[in-house]
């Protein structure tokens, strides 16, 4: 009897698990369907190296978008992740109680904060400072990743700190045994061997950035030409998508959901990258 | 926290060893926590200076006009969408982790695609299952703009975070306890319920309070599944907006800047008041 | 033979003959003056404790090298907090460098599908022969807000925005010398006007219908213009809908009402209205005071942008599509029918310290395409 419950619970949770499999399988599937012809249509040349978007033009060329994204990403992470990391192991390793307890709760408050009021902020904000420091409209690829860089701060510092309280006390301990100090110890025992779980959360960071729609929106430009500089304005695949999806139709509409298959098939090679770099890891 | 690091650090820091590296190290971490704490202490203090002198009686009116562009309808849109989706995600996502953790064997191919397709999906952008949610379930299943719609579009885009963060917590459990379950003559089940789970319930929550920061916050997602109709849908077939796309509508509009700060620092209360709620049963279940 | 100087001193001293000393010069040279030989010890002595002193001197300065160190970076990195606070100060109190390269404009557009973009750039000339030639340097919102805020916070920036959505904290010039407003819209002077219409198809429900009716009729264009927009008089005065018997559905006990001793049966229906952003405020406004005399209807109003609208409207999705701009050709082809309720003007806006107060339309099509990138060249 026990051994059919068992049985049974194993099945279910395994269904849960299929779950996962299955709802990817139905993203791909959906947007190929609908994509897949709209870049056959375009010419797949034309649509991933063209330079110019110009919808009403019959013009599809995503490149300055997808460096956009790229280059966005690539900021944000160069902001988010050292911060965050630092922010984590002060967090676990030098930070009096008192001052942990405030601490934790705030990172968790700027987690749950909405994208759309970092867009807001970030307009209000950091626009105008960066018009002072460097001239121009003040939104651009410098804006825009220090918004997102701060916008993936929580997700890092949180996963971090998970993995470095994940990892046995006796490697600190041992590092101290043999005369590091306490700083030493921390950044040279526990954070290599927390360095899987971090990476897992930069993961999940650069995911979070690349689909960033409406806080880029708002900072970023949007102009859809080469960026230039780091202060030059910057359309993003997801704010393209955003701003054009309402009113497009026919081959735009279907060239938009192609963009949503790149976008996706990005996220794929970022992470498949990571998992055979790191295979040992899981 | 398991471990109380920072009560060593006086006795072996860089004072007796004289170590500068370590000071310049002990410096870098109190000026990343400095910068971090100064950035959330910007954004919270902004909107709240600027938000609550914004906050009037006629932004909590039961329904919405153009006058009063009232965000109550909203508030309640949000509640109801945050509990549909984890109705829909939390179990699926347990479910998965539990799997994983408890039953996978470690290297089986199997176990290799699900961790590959959960981390996918944590990747794709929310404007990504946008689209999809509105080719799927308003296009082709024919539900049009609905809650329904945005609330399972919502559960496929949480669903991962919470596998992630219920697996990491499942697995932080010690093997000492479910070998000492095992030995006692229980059965998975029985010790994955009662010895594993509970152990494992704050990184649990912690995953609920992202995922539910992550639902109320999208944007994105809701304006192709949910619409953006501003009042308390009759059933769950018809539009509604929740409050990150009310104050999307809102500054789109161009006129409502003060009702959008407003908004803001709803939103911020929202947020804080989730979080203060999990915080608080988190310490309970601790307790028990 | 070399003789070292402390043998020298001996020899003097001591007055050996040099031929002994030459023959015994391998020979220690025992001193037997107590003098000298304390002499010779206490230089000795000195020499080691000079040197014991200097190793001193040197270890000490090497501990001193440590906490010295120690000392200088909690000084530099004072230095340095403090220096960042400055630059901070300077930038908050506005002593960095706008002026250096303040002076190129930054262009301000919204999106493709907006009626007001589209209405702008064929009223200025930008768009010649269906072919959009904005600058691709323009940046691009889907927001009056975004637009506005860039406006009153970048100096150099320019944009536009219709004029019922202008707000105080921008400044809106003057286009060929006429100042915008609804009365210029209205005489025909101010060059920058456009109508919104009504997109419907030809099968519209009963509440479509009477709402069309009460927008086109005086109530309703009072209500347009009390909000700044030019209306479309035709004349004709609204009543509230009657239903009359013979029309399926509308005939419900609940629609019953009492007005002034007669029975009538009021229109029910749920009416959506999807499009331009520009012109949802007002469209909001006008089914506010539409409810007030026919409570049963409901609106759904989604501002999606005109185009979207127009979309929708063949989709079947909405009832009655809103435009800020006149049809296409290919949409006009599509069997709708155009109604236009109002008018509206198109603001240039600039920002408030911009000395710019009147502009050609021309200049504004030149700066668009980027053919004039510095304010220096429009004044």
């Amino acid at each position: 009897m026990r051994q059919g419950g068992e049985k049974a619970a194993q099945f279910l949770f395994f269904l849960c698990a299929c779950i996962s499999v299955f709802s990817v399988v139905l993203i791909c599937l959906f947007l190929l369907i609908n994509g897949v012809p709209a870049i056959k249509n375009i010419g797949i040349e034309n649509f991933l190296v063209g330079m110019q978007w110009k919808p009403l033009e019959n013009l599809f060329g995503i490149l300055p978008m997808m460096l956009g994204s790229i280059f966005v990403t690539g900021g944000a992470i160069l902001v988010g992740v050292p911060l965050g990391i630092l922010c984590a192991v002060y967090m676990t390793n030098f930070c009096p109680k008192p001052l942990y307890r405030m601490l934790k709760p705030a990172i968790n408050l700027l987690a749950g904060v909405p994208s759309i009021v970092y867009g807001f902020w970030g307009l209000m904000v950091i626009v105008p400072i960066v018009r002072q420091l460097f001239g121009g409209s003040g939104k651009g690829i410098l804006t825009a990743s220090l918004l997102l860089g701060f916008m993936v701060l929580p997700t890092i510092i949180g996963v971090t700190e998970t993995s470095l309280c994940a990892v046995p006390r006796t490697y600190y301990e041992g590092a101290l045994a043999l005369g590091a100090t306490h700083e030493r110890s921390v950044f040279f025992a526990l954070l290599p061997a927390a360095k899987s779980g971090i990476l897992a959360g930069v993961i999940l960071s650069v995911g979070r950035v690349l689909g960033e729609t409406m806080a880029v929106i708002m900072v970023a430009g949007n102009q859809a030409a080469m960026p230039q500089g780091i202060t030059s304005g910057v359309r993003t695949m997801t704010a393209n998508i955003a701003m054009e999806m309402a009113y497009a139709s026919g081959l735009h509409k279907d060239a938009l959901i192609a963009t949503a298959a790149v976008l996706f098939l990005f996220i794929l090679i970022i992470n498949l990258c990571f998992t055979l770099l790191y295979e040992k890891t899981i | 926290m398991t471990y109380d690091n920072h009560k060593n650090y006086n006795r072996y820091s860089y004072k007796n060893k004289k170590d500068v590296s370590s000071l310049v190290l002990r410096f870098i971490v109190q000026a990343a926590a400095f910068v971090t704490i100064s950035i959330l202490v910007v954004i919270v203090a902004f909107i709240l200076i600027k938000g609550i002198p914004n906050i009037s009686r006629e932004l909590f009116e039961w329904e919405y006009t153009i006058g009063n562009v009232s965000m109550m309808p909203s508030i309640i849109n949000t509640m109801l969408m945050t509990l549909l989706t984890l109705l829909a995600a939390v179990p699926i996502g347990v479910g998965c982790a539990v799997y994983l953790a408890e039953y996978a064997k470690k290297g089986s191919r199997l176990v290799k695609l699900i961790r590959l397709t959960t981390q996918t999906l944590t990747g794709i952008p929310s404007i990504v299952y946008g689209l999809f949610g509105y080719l799927l379930f308003v296009i082709t299943l024919k539900w049009g703009y609905s809650l329904l719609a945005g609330a399972f579009t919502l559960a496929i885009m949480v669903l991962p975070v919470i596998v992630c963060t219920t697996e990491e917590a499942l697995l932080s459990v010690p093997d000492t306890f479910r070998e000492g379950s095992f030995g006692l003559g229980a059965g998975r089940v029985r010790t994955i319920f009662h010895v594993v789970m509970p152990s494992a319930v704050p990184g649990i929550l912690g995953g609920i309070i992202l995922a539910v920061g992550r639902i109320v916050g999208e944007t994105a997602a809701l304006i192709f599944t949910a619409g953006t109709t501003a009042a308390v849908p009759g059933n769950l077939f018809s539009s509604a907006r929740t409050l990150a796309v009310h104050m999307y509508c809102l500054l789109g509009e161009g006129f409502y800047t003060n009702q959008a700060y407003a908004t803001a620092v709803i939103l911020l209360v929202v947020v804080l008041g989730i979080n203060g709620l999990a915080g608080w049963a988190a310490g309970k279940l601790k307790a028990k | 033979m070399k003789r070292t100087s402390l043998e020298r001193t001996i020899f003097k001293r001591t007055n050996f003959k040099t031929t002994n000393l030459k023959r015994n010069w391998t020979k220690r040279i025992s001193l037997k003056n107590l003098k000298l030989k304390s002499l010779i010890i206490k230089s000795l002595k000195i020499k080691v404790k000079l040197k014991t002193f200097l190793l001193n001197s040197i270890q000490f300065k090497r501990e001193k090298s440590i906490t010295a160190k120690i000392m200088t970076a909690k000084i530099m990195t004072g230095a340095a907090v403090m220096l960042i606070l400055l630059l901070f100060l300077c930038i908050l109190t506005g002593c960095g460098n706008k002026n250096g390269k303040g002076d190129r404009i930054t262009i301000v557009t919204r999106e493709d599908g907006s009626g007001t973009r589209k209405a702008f750039v064929m009223l200025t000339g930008i768009q010649k022969e269906s072919q959009d030639r904005t600058s691709l340097q323009a940046e691009v919102t889907n927001s009056n807000f975004v637009m506005m805020t860039s406006i009153s916070g970048d100096e150099n920036a320019i944009g536009y925005v219709s004029l019922g959505a202008i707000r105080d904290n921008v400044k809106a010039v003057k286009i060929d010398g006429v100042e915008p407003s609804a009365k210029a819209v209205q005489e025909g002077k101010y060059s920058l006007a456009r109508s919104f219409y009504l997109i419907v198809r030809e099968n519209i429900s009963r509440a479509g219908e009477d709402f069309i009716n009460y927008i086109l009729s005086d109530e309703g264009q009072k209500v347009i213009e009390q909000q700044g927009y030019v209306g479309e008089r035709t004349g004709n005065s609204y009543e509230a809908a009657e239903v009359k018997e013979g029309i399926d559905g509308e005939i419900k006990e609940e629609n019953k009402r009492e007005i002034s001793g007669e029975i009538i049966y009021e229109i029910k229906g749920k009416v959506t209205i999807a499009g331009s952003t520009s012109a949802a405020p007002i469209m909001e406004c006008l089914a506010k005071e539409y409810k007030k005399k026919n409570p049963k209807v409901t609106f759904e109003i989604q501002q999606t942008g005109s185009t979207a609208g127009i979309e929708s409207v063949s989709e079947g999705v909405c009832d009655i599509g809103l435009a800020s701009r006149e049809l296409t050709m290919e949409e006009a082809s599509r069997g709708f029918k155009e109604i236009r309720f109002a008018r509206d003007g198109i603001a240039v806006i600039v920002n408030k310290n911009n000395p710019l107060m009147d502009i050609s339309r021309e200049t504004i099509a030149e700066i668009y395409m980027g053919h004039v990138t510095n304010w220096e060249d429009v004044y």
